[in-house]
């Protein structure tokens, strides 16, 4: 036998020298254990901060000022015409009965202290006062008391943005209208409380009457044409390229650019969205049906790459058993890889979804920033989105818009977080074991 | 569809050559299925080379054969299941029969109803026990009501020795069974649709000595009814449960034979020499 | 005897089978023995020639059983108790062939004895070693039937018996053989008469100590009685 030229450690060298070596490992296990906390420790803080902020700039968007009034209700002036229809009553006085409530109250003498006084109420409030009508007739010719919005100046002031030290040439209210509010205050017909204009109301000018319904709606309604589009084309299209498409150079091709286009910043799909819908189409601008065209085509490869990742988890023995009890191909796909890679396909959907919920610039290319009051009623009325409203928002200068907009982010936060947590149960549900 | 490419093993030394013409008793009579002058390549490589072999009804026979030897890829050639592997190419004449399953107006669907499969690894589907037997009937028409099913999934389950284990479980999934009742599930699935042959592909690699034991039991029992091709990398195994025994060796058939005689007295020294463990 | 039964329902019709031959290969020579004892007492009363001829019946059914038994190794791969009796068997079965032969022998040098005086051969004492032997086999057959050890290891003892008897016929020949010359061929058929049935009577002994074996899984180790001191004679005068 030739003599080894390597020689083995003995084994009690061999533990010696582990042993030896033991307290560096540990050292740099220990090491790498407190960076990754450290790391999850400042991720945590930032998240705290950002969410503080959001949280406490937010929630009192919530809340609006309202004042109490006690409105005689007189059917002559409210309901000219005695039919209570929408054309009678915007031929009656609502404003006038209003302010003669108000002035009940206050007391101003004199043009200009009308008019101070008049500015108090929201220039909403009259509308308000003929839907109540509209929707209860039997109202007419009572009193009642009824808490209206105050103009977006005095709840500013309220909420102490408008201060009384500045110069009066400097405020936007005066002191006489700051002397109405005290009086209303004194009285306790001032009220903080949860504002039904942030989730009724539609988009205004006025900040106290401003709130998300159009824009969720719209959103929803784009959300929904998007899905519609994006998840069969996309589920089909992953079938596709992985089940049937043979493996050539045209398959390959296909499936490098589908992967690319995820990457592709969405703003392209909207210039290519205004090229093709509108411009060669001739599809209005800013209507739902054509933003949720834009949308489906960004969506389209995040439902593919994850449809086709769910496709591929399915274990082949499941499609060999299928085959060779006599399935033909199409049975094998529908019958028993759909099912089994549907959870993934519908986590990944839902994922995309929540992308497109939050999509902007694509919106803004195809016009959806337009100044829209109405509610969209289908997809091709003219609507916009929420992100879309809250940029809007941001750009307006009054206080009350910024507390509104953050108050808008933390609805469409909750709203991401709730579809989120829905791909996560769905996933849980409906993962199967084999 | 995923590729399945075996690995073909290397070539021996020169001293060791398979014959060029295969001994022992290829032919029978009356056979259910045969084999003429069957060729396979994966691309370029060949697979299978000149292969001729009649599977005899009512008959267990077991091809052995050393890793990469290409009794798997020939087994899948007699239902077809090679076409779904895209570089595959298959030549030759297989009937059965009396009917060639390569010819054109020929559709695999049917020919895998009655040419069935068992797999290496069970693979129940992911449904209850009752629709794991009752799909193969469902696809191919062969039950007009739900009775006739029920029927059907009790014979199926009864011959596969399954029934008294399950028949108060019906609706929970077939994955819940253990390796060896899931095998013999499905083995009921495979019956279930009636077929003339069943090919197994070491079905009881993945099974324990006893459940295996079984699953040979069961094979004995099947083949007064049906004719069994079996692949298996255990030679203990094919003398325990064949009639004929086929030896192959790198793509071609050594010997074929009698599998009292094989394992006694075999006539080739590559059989030989797989059997009694000089091989290499 | 093992309680349950092989998964395997071949394998255990195989054992079974093998099993059932032996003892039909011990009917038959026992049935033969009893020819031979027959033929001690009166010649004719035999027919020795057809006994001569059809040993080739055994012969068949121990090459049938050493086919089987090579083949349930070949094929069902027996391990402990199975595996024992399988190799058993294959030894059982040489045994009993062996001991046919032996009575083979036996009945052609009957023939060449012919119409002998009775008076000067111990005709006798080898019927009564040739009624021992038959007990035994019968005895034998019994034990393999039930796998009987404790029955089986007594028969060793037996053999003791049988042994003396060759050893007393052993001293008488010699001394017949000495005293007349005209007896010699008659005298050396029976000597080897004798040692046919003493010889019968080890196969049988060995069949036993298989018996054991295949119950117990070893051989027995005390040495079992022997008392033929034939080879041992020196003075034969």
């Amino acid at each position: 036998m030739t003599e080894p030229t390597k020689t083995m450690l003995p084994p009690d060298e061999a533990a010696r020298r582990v042993e030896a070596s033991l307290a560096r490992r540990r050292k740099a296990e220990r090491r790498f254990h407190r960076m990754g906390l450290a790391g999850v420790l400042i991720a945590l803080t930032f998240l705290v901060i950002l969410f503080a902020s959001i949280f406490s700039r937010g929630i009192p968007g919530f809340f609006q000022y309202y004042v109490e009034l006690e409105v005689q209700l007189e059917a002559a002036r409210l309901d000219p015409q005695g039919n209570t229809s929408v054309e009678s009553l915007y031929a009656g006085d609502a404003r006038g009965v209003l302010r003669a409530a108000l002035f009940d109250i206050l007391q101003p003498s004199g043009r200009s202290a009308r008019r101070d006084a008049g500015k108090i109420l929201s220039a909403g409030a009259e509308q308000r006062l003929r839907k109540m009508i509209v929707a209860d007739p039997a109202l007419l010719d009572t009193t009642q008391t009824i808490r209206f919005a105050v103009d977006e100046d005095i709840d500013s002031f309220l909420r102490g943005f408008i201060l009384r030290d500045t110069p009066e040439a400097d405020r936007r209210m005066n002191e006489r209208m700051i002397g109405f509010v005290d009086q209303l205050q004194a009285e306790d017909r001032i009220h903080y409380q949860l504002s039904d204009y942030l989730f009724f109301g539609s988009a205004s000018r006025n900040a106290e009457m401003a709130g998300i319904l159009g824009a969720l709606t719209g959103s929803i309604l784009t959300l929904f044409i998007c899905l519609l589009v994006s998840f069969p084309i996309g589920v089909a299209s992953a079938i596709y390229l992985e089940e049937i498409a043979p493996k050539n150079r045209i398959t390959e091709l296909i499936e490098i650019n589908i992967n690319n286009l995820a990457a592709v910043p969405s703003v392209v799909f909207g210039i290519l969205g205004l090229a093709i819908f509108i411009n060669l189409f001739g599809l209005p601008r800013s209507i739902p049906l054509v933003g949720g065209l834009v949308l489906a085509l960004m969506t389209l490869p995040t439902i593919i790459i994850s449809s086709r990742a769910a496709i591929r988890a399915v274990p082949p023995s499941i499609k060999d058993a299928a085959l060779g009890i006599g399935a033909s191909r199409i049975q094998v796909i529908f019958h028993h890889v759909l099912p089994l890679a549907m959870p993934g396909m519908l986590t990944g959907t839902i994922i995309g979804m929540a992308q497109a919920l939050g999509e902007t610039a694509p919106l803004l290319m195809i016009g959806m920033v337009a100044f829209i009051v109405d509610i969209p009623g289908s997809v091709t009325d003219p609507g916009t989105v929420l992100p879309v409203q809250i940029f809007m928002w941001a750009d307006f200068a009054e206080r009350m818009f910024v507390q509104k907009t953050s108050a808008a982010i933390i609805i469409l936060l909750a709203f991401l977080i709730v579809m989120n947590a829905a791909a996560v149960w769905l996933r849980k549900k409906l993962e199967r074991r084999w | 569809m995923q590729e399945n490419t075996p690995a073909i093993a290397e070539p021996l030394s020169a001293d060791r050559q398979a014959p060029d013409k295969t001994i022992g008793e290829l032919f029978v009579d009356n056979p259910r299925m045969s084999a003429r002058h069957v060729n396979i390549w994966y691309g370029d490589k060949q697979a299978i080379d000149d292969v001729s072999l009649d599977i005899g009804a009512s008959q267990v026979i077991a091809f052995i054969g050393p890793s990469g030897c290409g009794k798997s890829t020939f087994l899948r050639c007699l239902n077809r299941m090679n076409d779904g592997i895209d570089i595959c190419r298959t030549e030759g004449d297989i009937q059965l029969d009396g009917q060639d399953i390569y010819d054109s107006s020929i559709d695999v669907v049917p020919l895998r109803a009655r040419v069935g499969m068992v797999f290496q690894k069970p693979n129940p589907f992911p449904k209850s026990i009752y629709d794991n037997i009752a799909y193969g009937p469902r696809i191919h028409g062969m039950a007009s009501n739900r009775a006739e099913l029920d029927e059907i999934v009790e014979a199926s389950l009864s011959r596969a020795g399954l029934w008294e284990e399950v028949r108060d479980r019906l609706d929970q999934p077939g994955t819940g069974l253990s390796g060896g009742q899931q095998q013999r599930l499905c083995i009921a699935r495979t019956i279930a649709v009636s077929p003339e042959v069943i090919l197994m592909d070491e079905p009881c690699s993945a099974l324990d000595p006893i459940a295996t034991a079984r699953i040979e039991e069961l094979i004995h029992e099947l083949r007064e009814s049906y004719t069994i091709v079996i692949v298996t990398h255990s030679m203990q195994q094919a003398a325990r449960v064949s009639d004929r025994t086929a030896y192959f060796h790198l793509g071609k058939l050594v010997e074929v034979g009698e599998t009292r005689q094989i394992f006694t007295n075999p006539s080739h020294e590559l059989t030989k020499d797989y059997i009694t463990g000089r091989f290499g | 005897m093992q309680e349950n039964t092989h998964i395997s329902s071949i394998f255990e019709e195989d054992l079974t089978s093998l099993t059932r031959m032996t003892l039909e290969l011990g009917a038959l020579a026992a049935e033969r023995l009893d020819q031979i004892l027959r033929a001690l007492a009166d010649l004719n009363s035999v027919d020795l020639p057809a006994l001569v001829d059809s040993d080739g019946q055994l012969d068949a059914l121990e090459a049938a059983i050493h086919e089987k038994g090579f083949e349930v190794i070949a094929l069902r791969g027996p391990q402990a108790d199975d595996l024992r009796r399988v190799l058993v068997t294959l030894k059982n079965a040489s045994a009993l062939e062996r001991i046919g032969d032996h009575i083979r022998n036996t009945a052609k040098r009957m023939l060449a004895v012919g119409e002998i005086d009775t008076n000067l051969l111990p005709v006798d004492q080898l019927s009564r070693m040739g009624s021992k032997v038959a007990d035994m086999l019968a005895e034998v057959m019994q034990a393999l039937e039930n796998q009987d050890s404790a029955v089986a290891l007594s028969l060793r003892n037996q053999d003791v018996e049988v042994d003396a008897w060759h050893t007393v016929i052993y001293r008488e020949m010699i001394t017949a053989m000495s005293e007349q010359d005209d007896m010699l061929g008659a005298c050396v058929h029976y000597l080897f008469i004798a040692k046919n049935i003493e010889r019968i009577g080890d196969h049988i002994t060995g069949i036993a100590e298989q018996i054991y074996f295949l119950d117990t899984g070893q051989m027995p180790d005390d040495e079992r009685p022997k008392a033929d001191k034939s080879s041992q004679l020196a003075d034969l005068d």
